[in-house]
């Protein structure tokens, strides 16, 4: 039930992270950014969500912690992966993978 | 000047960019006097030392204001006007503070952070290298006892019995008991002061009389002292500086922080890119980074503090302080009388099962005395810092209050948090992971940030050729050193007979003359980017030998998966992992191998 909990969290985590990296100018990804406050408002409700499934498993204040790394990684990756990668939506994959392998650690 | 690379005023938000808003003195000003009123109402009963933070914090934010903030207007109406001067404003000596700083202190930086985040898998990289000892324990086997065990091993010792021992116990972070033991050194056979075996839990017998495996424990002692005298003091600095650098690299950053979050230009140049790839990595782990340098400073410089409290406060009554800290320990005197050990084995199952708890470490004061006490270090389940110490004492068989208290103690809790949040032991593995990832994120942008710096003062300043290349070799050479150097230790931390007297310190030799030779070549090269390609080739051809090496020597222990393995499998498919990478890095650099710090065609012509 724990890895269920955390490998859920931390997808949660990853896919709200994409949210606010679509509606940056900068953005890769799609054609055009997304609305900025649909964006940001899916990043926080996102986050509230896979924060109460990670503190299932571990102490609230880990789980905040564990989510915050998790999207600064998340983010270094959306960056590097779209600008490197010949098609861009694999990152969305990579992230996918990089997530459960860290769900998998524990 | 390639103005792409180094900060420029006009690239920044104008105020006509940004419309035309009122100047924001005015509010700072009124925040100011409403914080002042609201501060004297909430906090009256309390000390100054509030009211002066909170002025501090309102004049800092009036210094911004009246520095970087000011740049909205746009430098050059400014510079027109007289109000500012820019070669002698806050940002562009933000920018040459951060330059400068950072290229003095990146190598020392790098082997903390590149150290550090090797040691986040401490116990995993240590169970890893004992596996040549590893103990074939069978299930009908039944283990010696703790208590009698420990008898019979210090009788075999000309140990000193008012002396502090420690017995770690077996566990996931190390397959064998570890017993460290002060020595009566006059009656020692070696002439040493203490003993170190490592004994197999399963039979009793001892397998070694001092640990060959500790090149884990040499990459973690160079993250927190670099292996230099006062070496815990030179770390606190240079993290100070550290935090230096992350806010003036914010400064620098302030006001395209938001516009540029995402912005990398892969496709400009390598320059650009270098550019680019030193904004993101500090702007993104900049939580993680600032974390680090805040845990990192009171870990390192708390001397800073509690030199002077204990001094002034406490009147040089250590013990006082430490009480009232909420780290109570017992100091009881050696009676002479002889008390028995208690049942080890049955008091670390009562404590486990009481507490949640799995203990890792057992240490005797006063042992088979009295007056003895024994500590017991172990890992709950409950709380973020998740270690606690239980005190028994031998003679009455309890734990006393004093110095087990369950009540919560802001600073106690505190001091277990911030270690735990350095350490990453506050969650499992996962987060130990995502913090090593950032970790090496942060190595990254040191080395970007040095290449940088070096292609804008290369093309400044071409007639000091030699001092550039000395500047090169020492944080190119000496980063990418660091990494080759830790890679072959491991290597031979595998591959070096057990039986070498001088095993540790010959890996430790060869890491630091890694390292130097890394350097020395730094000082030749032509390339950078040629040069990174090359050690990220190195690295993962060592790595590939230590994979190879571990599936030959150690093959059979590394498939066991037995519970006490698991931790094992991991570190050898995590050197896969990263041997894979490197090549996938080194190719990358390799086909960008124009190195970064070439003078332009155009620069060179004029």
């Amino acid at each position: 039930m724990e890895f269920i909990f955390i490998t859920v969290g931390l997808q949660v985590v990853w896919w709200s992270s994409v949210l606010p990296y679509l509606s940056s100018k900068r953005q890769r990804l799609l054609p055009r950014p997304i609305p900025r406050i649909f964006a940001w408002a899916g990043f926080v409700a996102g986050m509230v969500v896979s924060c109460s499934l990670l503190a299932r498993v571990h102490h609230p204040t880990s789980a905040i912690v564990y989510g915050l790394s998790v999207v600064m990684v998340s983010w270094i990756l959306l960056v590097l992966g779209t600008s490197h990668s010949e098609h861009k939506f694999q990152v969305l994959i990579w992230g996918t993978g990089f997530a459960l392998l860290t769900a998998v650690l524990g | 000047m390639d103005e792409n690379i180094t900060w420029h005023p006009s690239r920044h938000a104008s105020r006509a960019e940004l419309g035309d808003q009122p100047h924001p003195h005015f509010l700072w000003v009124a925040t100011f006097g409403i914080s002042r009123q609201l501060h004297r109402w909430i906090f009256r009963d309390r000390g100054r030392a509030d009211l002066d933070l909170v002025c501090a914090a309102l004049a800092l934010g009036l210094v911004v204001d009246r520095t970087c903030l000011n740049f909205e207007r746009g430098p050059e109406r400014l510079v027109d006007r007289g109000a500012v001067d820019v070669k002698g404003s806050t940002l562009k000596n933000a920018v040459e503070a951060h330059g400068w700083i950072g290229v003095i202190l990146s190598v020392p930086l790098f082997i903390v952070f590149w150290t550090g985040s090797v040691t986040l898998f401490y116990p995993e990289l240590s169970r890893w290298a004992a596996l040549p000892f590893t103990p074939q324990s069978s299930v009908d086997h039944q283990s010696p006892r703790l208590g009698p065990l420990l008898e019979e091993k210090l009788q075999e010792l000309p140990h000193r019995p008012e002396s502090r021992l420690s017995l770690t116990l077996a566990g996931e972070s190390f397959p064998l008991l570890k017993l460290y033991v002060p020595l009566d050194k006059s009656k020692s056979k070696t002439g040493e002061d203490h003993a170190h075996l490592l004994i197999d839990p399963s039979t009793g017998r001892t397998i070694a009389e001092d640990d060959p495996f500790q090149f884990a424990y040499f990459i973690y002692a160079l993250h927190y002292n670099l292996k230099l005298p006062q070496g815990l003091y030179i770390v606190g600095v240079i993290t100070l500086f550290f935090l230096v650098m992350l806010m003036t690299g914010l400064v620098i950053q302030f006001r395209i922080l938001l516009r540029d979050f995402f912005h990398y230009r892969h496709n400009k140049g390598p320059r650009m890119r270098a550019h680019d790839l030193h904004t993101v990595a500090g702007v993104m782990t900049l939580p993680f980074a600032m974390m680090y340098a805040l845990t990192g400073l009171m870990l390192n410089l708390s001397v800073l503090f509690y030199a002077p409290t204990v001094m002034l406060a406490y009147a040089g009554d250590e013990s006082a302080m430490m009480t009232e800290a909420g780290f109570a320990r017992p100091q009881r005197k050696w009676t002479g009388r002889a008390f028995p050990t208690p049942d080890l084995d049955l008091l670390i199952a009562q404590v486990e099962r009481e507490n949640s708890a799995k203990l890792f470490r057992l240490s005797f004061q006063n042992y088979g005395d009295e007056s003895a006490f024994i500590r017991m270090s172990g890992l709950t389940d409950t709380g973020f810092g998740r270690r606690k110490d239980f005190y028994y004492e031998v003679a009455t068989g309890t734990f006393p209050a004093e110095f087990n208290s369950n009540e919560p103690h802001i600073f106690r809790d505190g001091v277990t948090s911030l270690d735990a949040l350095h350490m990453g032991k506050f969650g499992g593995p996962g987060v130990r992971f995502l913090f090593f990832v950032l970790g090496v994120g942060v190595c990254a942008m040191i080395v970007f940030g040095n290449i940088l710096w070096l292609a804008k003062r290369e093309t400044k300043l071409r007639e000091y050729k030699k001092t550039i290349a000395l500047i090169r070799s020492l944080t190119i050479g000496g980063c990418t050193g660091t990494v080759v150097a830790t890679f072959l230790g491991f290597t031979l931390e595998r591959l070096l007979p057990l039986q070498f007297l001088a095993r540790a310190e010959i890996i430790e030799v060869v890491f630091l003359l890694t390292l130097g030779s890394s350097v020395v070549a730094g000082f030749f090269v032509k390339h950078v980017t040629k040069f990174l390609a090359y050690s990220a080739y190195l690295s993962a051809a060592l790595l590939s030998l230590l994979i190879v090496s571990d599936l030959a020597l150690v093959g059979p222990q590394l498939f066991a998966l037995s519970s006490g393995h698991r931790n094992v499998l991991p570190v050898t498919l995590g050197l896969t992992l990263s041997a894979a990478l490197l090549v996938w890095l080194g190719r990358g650099a390799f086909r960008t191998s124009t190195w970064a710090a070439r003078p332009n065609k155009r620069s060179a012509g004029q």
